[in-house]
């Protein structure tokens, strides 16, 4: 592969023109297993967008005389306990998977990122002290915090009619099935490594050239951030944010094995294993759909991350 | 290197108070309270307010929490009652849903167990992981390479909570090999930890050890791949190479360890997944250890046994941490602490 690789880069001159993205597009294109995880993670957000429209039937209708069954034509997937037909849930239950990617992800780029540019960009005294207070917050359990967390905030919207702010907040909450809170933690307290990144990256871009160019010609914070600091930290970032996203997705199918996560009937790929261990013994054809779908769907962000970190940065190829 | 240590564990005593206090208050400000419900029945009020009493749950949050430190001391404030119970004494208090036992003796039974899997766990993941890693590096880009890595992804991406159910069902339901659930080893233990190895321990404790180290040897096989593959470019091995030494002791002698070092950085935040790891694997098979403790005490509310088992895995992850940052120095010399 690499001997390959490295042929062609020497025989094809690289097209100096292309940007830095647009060249990482192109490098990521060439990775047939990162493009296929790709596709597979474009079809599950459509899935998940779509499911109204895909899904038979709706994912709490019970069908208590077909309890249990089989693989067929009336339910592509068999039912489960209650007679819902499990293909339909497993479709909905990707939309839990997508949401606690995305909110996950973005709190933990937003939070990461900030921390990490101010504390690089800054230096000294003030970047040695935000990094004691990253190295504190890693030897914390987080997980037990995130799960607590969900506690409060199960209770919290259970208690229901609340004012104000707080009333829209649960009202999101219930209309992600009581997961919109915890996926916030778990972005909130999951910005440790996008953080050191950042600093990192910006503690070797803040002494180049054109960072120097830039103060000098009077460019303001804002805009050397903005123009100059940001578009060369994302790739990085975005990368280590892709690897983390397996990790948001598994939590949350945990807390819902657990009975901490969605709301039931609301589908999640968790609860759905959680319902199928119960019926291993007897009906094991419960638990395989949407153990597969969550295994295929952390396989997928899998080798897009691997794929995103080699196209970025060629050298690191098969690292982590 | 000594004062390093002293001044890690004097640091992190404050963020374990401050988690601690965390933990507390959001605990008890969650509706609903350890006593809401005997089974199924839910208790009358006069026998609701005496319990509350006992555990001293009618108190403002901060005379709470401060007894919780140094025990009675804070009604009697006589100092030679300081330090005579509370946390200070390492004292958990008593667990308010399991009655007449301590959070102390809940621990004592349970941590042996979690530690156990944890550290079976563990032991597969280095013990796989590094050779498969270093045989795929070695071999790289054959057929060899392309299967162990292709393999360590799959390993990567299968969460515990796919392969524990699917363990059960494989191996225990269809083809009957090994038992289902539950834990073969009693205290009291070796050292406190240590089980009899004998047949009943090893046929429970190898499909709970497989679900929870198959992810983790996974991602130390890549690990040590990629690592290795860099070390092996350096001069120095070149050098070795050059003096004539024999292919193994290059490998082993000078590539592997150097290799090591990215690997041990990684085990810090193992840990911390195999504690999340023992959860999972404790609830879907059935494991007497501190996760289940922990998951159930949530829904229970039972406040002191949430406190003291989330106290004690803030602290073996202190302590974890702390081992890798020491063993972290003493593979790379290029490393101080001061």
């Amino acid at each position: 592969m690499a001997v390959a690789e490295v042929t062609r880069e020497l025989v094809v001159p690289v097209r100096r023109e292309r940007g830095l993205w647009a060249d990482a597009f192109y490098r990521l294109l060439g990775n047939r297993l990162a493009v296929a995880a790709g596709i597979y993670i474009i079809l599950l957000v459509l899935t998940a967008v779509l499911a109204d429209v895909i899904a038979p039937y709706d994912f709490g209708v019970t069908h208590l005389k077909d309890n249990y069954a089989p693989m067929g034509t009336k339910y592509w997937l068999g039912a489960d306990d209650l007679g819902r037909d499990i293909f339909s849930r497993v479709v909905y239950g990707a939309r839990v998977s997508i949401a606690v990617a995305i909110v996950a992800a973005t709190v933990s780029l937003i939070i990461g990122i900030t921390y990490g540019l101010i504390s690089g960009y800054l230096g000294g005294r003030a970047d040695e002290f935000m990094m004691r207070v990253v190295d504190f917050i890693y030897g914390l359990p987080l997980i037990i915090v995130v799960i607590l967390l969900q506690v409060y905030f199960k209770a919290l919207a259970r208690r229901g009619e609340a004012a104000g702010l707080v009333g829209v907040a649960i009202r999101v909450d219930v209309a992600f099935g009581g997961l919109f809170f915890v996926f916030v933690a778990m972005g909130a307290l999951n910005w440790i490594g996008m953080a050191r990144i950042a600093r990192g990256q910006v503690l070797s871009l803040k002494e180049k050239e054109f960072i120097e160019a830039a103060r000098m010609v009077g460019a303001s914070f804002p805009r050397i951030v903005f123009r100059h600091l940001l578009p060369n930290i994302l790739g990085a970032c975005i990368v280590q944010e892709t690897l983390q996203i397996p990790g948001y997705i598994m939590l949350e199918a945990f807390l819902s094995f657990i009975g901490l996560g969605v709301n039931p009937p609301t589908p999640s790929w968790g609860i759905m294993i959680q319902e199928g261990y119960q019926a291993l013994r007897s009906y094991p054809h419960v638990l395989f759909p949407p153990a597969i779908a969550l295994s295929l769907t952390v396989l997928a962000f899998n080798f897009l991350g691997d794929g995103l970190r080699d196209a970025f940065d060629p050298r690191l190829r098969g690292a982590r | 290197m000594g004062r390093y240590i002293v001044r890690r564990i004097l640091v992190s005593i404050p963020v374990l108070l401050a988690l601690t206090f965390t933990v507390f208050a959001l605990m008890r400000s969650i509706p609903g309270g350890p006593f809401d419900f005997a089974g199924d029945k839910s208790l009358p009020a006069s026998v609701v307010q005496n319990l509350a009493r006992k555990y001293h749950l009618d108190e403002p949050l901060w005379k709470q929490f401060v007894r919780y430190l140094v025990g009675d001391f804070v009604d009697t404030l006589d100092i030679r009652d300081f330090g005579k119970g509370g946390l200070l004494r390492g004292d958990l208090g008593m667990a308010m849903r399991q009655r007449g036992r301590t959070v102390n003796e809940i621990v004592a039974d349970s941590f042996p167990i979690s530690a156990q899997l944890g550290i079976l766990a563990v032991a597969l993941s280095v013990l796989l992981g590094i050779p498969l890693g270093t045989i795929a590096a070695l071999k790289q880009n054959t057929w060899i390479d392309y299967t162990a890595t292709f393999a360590a992804v799959l390993g990567v991406s299968i969460p515990a909570l796919v392969m524990g159910p699917f363990l059960q069902w494989l191996f225990a339901l269809k083809l009957e090999w090994l038992p289902v659930a539950t834990w073969g080893a009693k205290p009291p233990f070796l050292l406190g930890f240590i089980p009899k190895p004998d047949l009943a321990f090893i046929s429970h404790a190898i499909l709970p050890t497989l679900a929870l180290g198959t992810a983790f040897s996974a991602q130390i096989a890549r690990l040590t791949r990629a690592s290795l593959l860099q070390v092996i470019r350096e001069d120095y091995i070149r050098t070795a190479r050059a003096k004539g030494l024999r292919e193994r002791a290059v490998i082993i002698r000078h590539a592997l360890k150097n290799s090591l070092i990215p690997v041990v950085t990684i085990l810090g935040p193992l840990f911390a997944a195999v504690v999340t790891g023992t959860f999972v694997v404790e609830h879907i098979f059935g494991i007497p250890g501190m996760g289940k403790h922990f998951v159930q005490s949530i829904g229970n509310r039972d406040y002191s046994l949430i406190q003291g088992v989330t106290l004690i895995y803030a602290v073996l992850l202190v302590i974890m941490n702390l081992i890798v940052d020491i063993t972290y120095a003493w593979l790379d010399p290029r490393i101080t602490y001061k």
